[in-house]
């Protein structure tokens, strides 16, 4: 499905933690461990600007760790992981009609 | 390696000892005495001796043109206890290193590192490591190439938000695309993170 992509398995992994997150399936900090190890594997200078939004996203995902009540975190970090399936969904699109 | 004309290699070619070298009566390089070094004026520094060492990090003289005495004194007085390195020209340097190179401060029954006048968890230590490094032991990130150098000038010019997580007062300090995460009146480092650039 992300075979556009030059990591396709470590895009798919990413979004399906998400989806996994969005169905109350894992924690935030299972969604963040899920943005790193997407963001470590992905090295290609070809795909910086993914690198540099997951980047971004789990700075995010830090920052409603530590300064959000427990209670509402998980309404914020819900909001992240459909920001992270839309804008993959959007950069595959993109590749695939270029 | 064959030299001039060594012997044990035979001659080379284009190159040619001059006369005499080789004649232990001749004295081409006289080793100067003590007594003559002593005569000699002391040694005084011009920029031009720094010439090549401007803006690669090097000692070279100051922007005012004056220059660091770097024969006579230590380039780096160094308190261990705070971890702060203060160089020649009077700022301040916080040692940027791993866990283990911190000296350990107890507060609340958690352990702290102290580097300079603040405390940071492991966590945020692991943070601020070189990216590419890797992960630190026990963490899956990779650090995020945050020095505490950084931290304080983030601190000290960022913009701050405040935030209360049950009973404790947080500040978020922001500066570029570096955030930095505080509390006790900025003197416990909670966490550090990069938002994208």
């Amino acid at each position: 499905m992300y075979k556009n992509f030059i990591y396709p398995q470590s895009i798919s992994k990413l979004v399906l933690s998400a989806r996994k997150h969005l169905r109350n399936e894992s924690t935030v900090r299972d969604l963040q461990k899920a943005v790193q190890m997407a963001e470590m594997s992905i090295v290609a200078i070809e795909e910086k600007d993914i690198r540099n939004f997951l980047t971004g996203i789990e700075g995010r995902l830090e920052l409603i760790l530590y300064t959000i009540k427990e209670e509402e975190q998980i309404y914020h970090s819900k909001k992240i992981a459909y920001t992270i399936i839309d804008w993959l969904e959007k950069i595959n699109k993109e590749k695939k009609t270029s | 390696m064959p030299h001039g004309n060594d012997t044990a290699f035979g001659p080379q070619e284009g190159f040619s000892i001059p006369e005499g070298v080789n004649d232990p009566s001749v004295e081409t390089f006289p080793i100067p005495k003590v007594s003559d070094t002593e005569a000699l004026p002391p040694y005084v520094a011009h920029p031009d001796d720094f010439a090549s060492t401007r803006g690669t990090g090097g000692y070279g003289p100051y922007a005012d043109g004056t220059i660091p005495n770097i024969l006579s004194t230590p380039i780096l007085d160094t308190d261990p206890q705070d971890n702060i390195f203060m160089n020649e020209r009077g700022s301040d340097k916080l040692l940027w290193s791993s866990w283990k190179d911190y000296p350990k401060v107890m507060i609340n029954d958690r352990e702290y590192a102290k580097i300079g006048h603040r405390y940071y968890p492991q966590h945020a230590v692991d943070r601020m490591q070189p990216s590419s490094l890797g992960a630190p032991a026990g963490s899956i990130g990779a650090g995020r190439n945050i020095t505490p150098n950084i931290v304080e000038e983030v601190i000290k010019s960022g913009t701050v938000e405040t935030s209360v997580v049950g009973d404790i007062c947080r500040e978020v300090y922001t500066k570029g695309n570096v955030s930095v995460v505080t509390e006790n009146n900025s003197e416990i480092i909670v966490t550090v993170l990069r938002n994208s650039s």
